[in-house]
């Protein structure tokens, strides 16, 4: 074992040390427990039940199912929401790139990324008081609707959480969608020129073919983090009203931290553990892709 | 000419207004940090606050300034901790050619899938066994391992930019990997640290769940104080406007300032500006 | 009945200094260099504690840090640390439901037993001084857990301008309430008022609660041995939260609805009190313990246009007043259990719980509720004791399945609120599930 070898491990293995103790000994333990019907308040009464747990929250109980498709619905719709809204804003903005206070719009476009998530709830639920709300006064004096419960009726609950979503995480789409415009080279955009085409043909022909990969990267980054959402619903809606937007890490939170079944907790948080490996895989071949793209253009 | 200073102008009004939308919760949010609760919520709205009001935040500071102070430390440590351990990580990863470099790659990524909620439990169990409770340590400890994943991925795909043959040529000329390592890659990669830098410090900065089990009272972050303010009884609204002002500032500078940065790490390096 | 108004007539006809002085030097033991935490709620009463320890510091020697959480916080931190054996509090403030859980995790030291061992002179502890509707609520298993310091009583708070403006008489009724909401609602004349009345209707804990506060007043009981006077509320607990009058009594409040305010449905605890405070109904029933806020010109626009009374009936039944609070436990993991100990005894004695509550914190003290100076600077307190008096320890379950429970139920009913299931359905699921839930521990056979 010479000094570079030795050199060489350093570099790696306490990190790889460090990850094994503090990442993968939560996931090992909650593997386990999910086996077991547990209750944190009396742990030393735990027993073995195998699959009962998964068997229970996935078939015969009706919330985590709910979770599970609530989960999707609603990262879907925000996605789609991002995506359109975001290619029309990073259009314009790549429109204007030219003038300096562009680059002042977009820098403040892209703070609701990096605020606290808790924050961002509690500030919509400031906003979207039904009587007392800001919201509310837009709506009745400038559009004469009369309030509703943004957060508390079903159809419009899950709409809002959707829309807080989106609100959040549009810029992103935005900036992605920029930086693909961006690598258009210019000499198509000259060659579309002299054929005479419209700005339809130019988008459609030219700029969405070109930005397809980064599109596709950020539906799946999307699609990992909405697969964990959670602080807004806590904030505001606490997966309500009935079970409209109970999501998948909502419940988690809910049956290990209020009602303390640490098993049936568990086995819903491998449940998200497979299906976010499962979206994470193809996210990495993607990202490798767009990498090797990147690289070629 | 005219139609384009036209059109030009019709677009730097939508950019405007989009803008607007999401510049607009939050500055309602922060102008009612200068009101005190009846005037948060009176209507019609009070647009233009007195800004000399600064009640909440006098009374907010002086409940919370030992949390905010807690916060700043373990955003700090955990940053150059995770720095410390992610880049040689990310650089190994990188240059040395081994069987398996990618399996280990996507396995350090995948680290990063359980959700936090469900490691709460069993993180606190493993940390009481240790007797390291209600220190910052811990705090900072658990944040570099839930940042180390995507810290190791960024700045793997920074170090990939580096042109191998200036490498081969420094082991040729019989450098040590660490020399390399401090002399090379580190100086050439200053803009991929300083992404992975910020997404670690945001992280860290806005994190409430692991800090509300790890923490007793002398480690309690700021962000616990926040959601300390809901309760059954009440919501301390002044507490929390003032408090979403402060929390927000880090962001908001950041922002302000590395734009570039965080692009290419939103995209987990795939994407340089 | 007769023995408490006994109790009440000769406590207040004595001086208090002669009844309640305390030589504390002796009492409460030397705790130099002790660093006792107290783990507390965010309620508004924890300003008071924070501003009284000081006195207990300097009779000891200890330093007292008082820490406040968020509800869900600081139940989801005391359970997860207690399960870990952690010590790190020494003093819980914990709701009173929660007895039964802390109990099942061995969390807390029997303040029975402690006082037991140490041969504390009882009139420094003063149970029967504790109003009894709270007090039980520091019971398990026949043994006194906790000391009982901060109750909370559901009054019934209405705009006493506008009632008078309308002549109407102060609502004793479900029918009487139900009138005056309709009236006041989209009234031309009161055009700044959205709805006649607001509840907690959002889902979870917000509508489950909300349940328990009304179902006795309604002249139903939610399940089999638990009403007013039970002398075994556990006894057999299988459901009836699908029994006609439960269904009739949601029923009820599904038709409220269109009386309160636009939104409603999202309401909770915060809601509720802000649509009364900013003027936007004639009325809401709440926790006493917000009450004083009510008087805050920062954060009320109807100070002193307000009134309080005892939480409304059916007709035919009792008013029932909901009962809840705050109750102080001794960490059966800390490190520091006699001077937490003494912190509890001192801090809940009569004689300190009135300097406290002169702080603008909740009386749970007949003592207190009677002293001539609280009533003086909280003009509310006849009533409220009055509801205390009136009140039903066992208004929640307080085992260790109760927050399941409310959930559960909560999840429910806020279904029938909203319009998404009707009243019997609602019901009808909650009452499988939670009996589905109860036999899982072996609560019903």
């Amino acid at each position: 074992m010479n000094k570079e070898k030795i050199e060489k491990l350093l570099f790696i293995v306490p990190t790889c040390l460090f990850l094994l103790t503090i990442s993968i000994f939560p996931f090992l333990y909650s593997v386990y427990l999910s086996l077991f019907q547990a209750k944190l308040t009396k742990m030393h009464k735990k027993f073995f039940i195998g699959w009962e747990n998964y068997q229970y929250i996935l078939f015969e109980d009706d919330i985590f199912p709910t979770a599970i498709k609530n989960t999707f619905m609603i990262a879907f719709s925000s996605i789609t929401i991002e995506i359109i809204l975001g290619f029309i804003m990073a259009k314009i903005f790549f429109e204007i790139r030219h003038l300096k206070i562009s680059n002042v719009l977009r820098t403040v476009t892209i703070m609701p990324i990096m605020l606290t998530p808790l924050c961002v709830g509690l500030v919509f639920l400031y906003i979207l008081n039904p009587t007392l709300g800001i919201f509310s006064y837009i709506l009745e004096t400038f559009f004469g609707i009369e309030p509703f419960a943004y957060l508390g009726k079903p159809i419009p609950a899950k709409i809002s959480i959707i829309a807080i979503n989106s609100w959040q995480w549009t810029p992103f789409m935005m900036i992605l969608l920029l930086a693909g415009l961006m690598t258009v080279p210019n000499e198509q955009y000259e060659a579309a020129k002299i054929d005479g085409a419209n700005w339809y043909h130019v988008m459609t022909k030219i700029e969405i073919p070109s930005i397809l990969s980064f599109v596709l990267l950020g539906v799946v980054l999307r699609l990992i983090e909405c697969i964990r959402l959670f602080d807004i619903i806590y904030v505001t809606t606490r997966g309500g009203p009935g079970i409209a937007t109970e999501v998948m890490a909502y419940f988690t939170y809910r049956t290990e931290f209020r009602s303390f079944q640490v098993g049936t907790g568990s086995a819903s948080a491998v449940i998200i553990l497979i299906i976010s490996l499962i979206i994470t895989t193809i996210a990495v071949m993607l990202l490798r892709r767009v990498e090797k793209n990147e690289d070629f253009s | 000419m005219k139609t384009s200073a036209r059109k030009n102008i019709t677009l730097l009004i939508l950019a405007f207004c989009f803008t607007f939308v999401f510049l607009a919760p939050n500055l309602w949010m922060f102008l009612g940090a200068f009101k005190n609760q009846n005037a948060m919520f009176a209507l019609p709205p009070i647009w233009i606050p007195d800004f000399t009001y600064i009640k909440n935040f006098t009374i907010m500071l002086s409940e919370s300034y030992r949390y905010l102070l807690n916060s700043i430390i373990v955003t700090i440590g955990s940053t150059i901790i995770s720095l410390v351990f992610s880049l040689p990580t990310a650089f190994g990863l990188t240059f040395f050619k081994f069987k398996g470099s990618n399996f280990l790659a996507d396995w350090i990524l995948s680290t990063r899938m359980l959700p936090p909620v469900a490691a709460a439990i069993p993180l606190f169990m493993l940390f009481k066994y240790m007797n390291l409770l209600d220190s910052l340590f811990a705090l900072i400890i658990v944040y570099t391992a839930f940042n180390i994943p995507f810290a190791v991925w960024v700045s793997a795909s920074f170090f990939k930019r580096i042109p191998y043959d200036l490498i081969e040529a420094s082991r040729i000329e019989g450098a040590s990997w660490l020399q390399i390592f401090l002399k090379i890659a580190i100086p050439l990669s200053k803009g991929g640290i300083a992404t992975v830098a910020i997404f670690v410090f945001i992280f860290s900065w806005n994190e409430l769940l692991i800090a509300l089990f790890f923490t007793v009272s002398e480690s309690r972050t700021f962000p616990i104080f926040i959601s300390a303010q809901v309760s059954q009884a009440q919501i301390i609204w002044g507490n929390v406007a003032a408090a979403t002002v402060i929390q927000s500032i880090p962001p908001i500078l950041l922002t302000i300032f590395l734009q570039k940065n965080i692009v290419s790490g939103l995209t987990l390096g795939a994407v340089k500006n | 009945m007769l023995k408490k108004i006994i109790l009440v007539c000769s406590l207040s006809l004595l001086p208090i200094n002669s009844l309640l002085a305390v030589d504390w030097g002796k009492e409460l033991g030397d705790h130099s260099g002790v660093d006792l935490k107290v783990q507390s709620i965010m309620d508004p009463y924890i300003d008071a504690v924070k501003e009284i320890s000081p006195q207990f510091e300097s009779a000891t020697g200890a330093s007292v840090t008082v820490e406040g959480f968020g509800y869900d916080g600081l139940h989801e931190k005391q359970i997860v640390a207690c399960s870990q054996n952690d010590g790190s509090y020494d003093v819980l403030f914990i709701d009173g439901i929660w007895i039964g859980e802390f109990v099942e995790a061995d969390c807390i030291e029997p303040v029975e037993d402690i006082w037991t061992a140490e041969g504390t002179d009882k009139s420094v502890i003063a149970w029967d001084d504790y109003i009894d509707s709270f007090a039980g609520q520091a019971i398990w298993d026949g043994k006194k857990m906790c000391l009982p310091f901060g109750g909370y009583w559901h009054m019934l708070h209405y705009r006493k301008d506008l009632f008078e403006a309308e002549g109407l008489a102060v609502p004793e009724t479900f029918d009487d309430v139900m009138a005056a909401a309709k009236l006041f609602k989209d009234n031309p004349k009161y055009p700044e008022l959205e709805g006649g009345y607001a509840m907690n209707m959002a889902r979870g804990s917000a509508a489950g609660q909300q349940y328990y506060e009304w179902i006795y007043s309604a002249g139903a009981q939610p399940w089999e041995s638990n009403y007013p006077g039970s002398p075994d509320a556990y006894a057999d607990q299988r459901g009836l939260y699908n029994s006609p009058e439960s269904v009739a009594f949601i029923e009820w409040m599904q038709e409220m609805v269109n009386y309160m305010p636009p939104g409603v449905e999202q309401y909770a605890w915060d809601e509720r009190a802000k649509a009364f405070t900013q003027g936007k109904v004639a009325m809401i029933n709440n926790w006493s313990v917000r009450t004083p806020l009510f008087n805050d010109p920062e954060i009320s626009k109807v100070m002193g246009k307000f009134d309080v009374a005892l939480f409304p009936h059916a007709e035919g039944a009792q008013s029932v007043p909901p009962v809840g609070g705050w109750i102080a436990c001794v960490n059966k993991h800390s490190k520091n259990r006699q001077a937490a100990w003494d912190y509890l005894k001192w801090f809940a004695s009569p004689e300190i719980h009135r300097e406290w509550v002169l702080m603008g914190a909740p009386p749970s003290r007949h003592s207190a509720m009677n002293d001539p100076q609280i009533n003086a600077e909280q003009p509310w307190t006849p009533v409220l004791y009055e509801s205390s008096l009136r009140a039903w320890q066992e208004l929640r379950p307080r085992h260790a399945l109760t927050f399941e429970l409310i959930e559960t139920l909560g999840i429910e009913v806020n279904k029938a609120l909203t319009g998404e299931s009707t009243a019997q359905e609602a019901m009808d699921t909650a009452n499988k599930k939670i009996d589905r839930l109860l036999k899982s521990e072996g609560y019903i056979d």
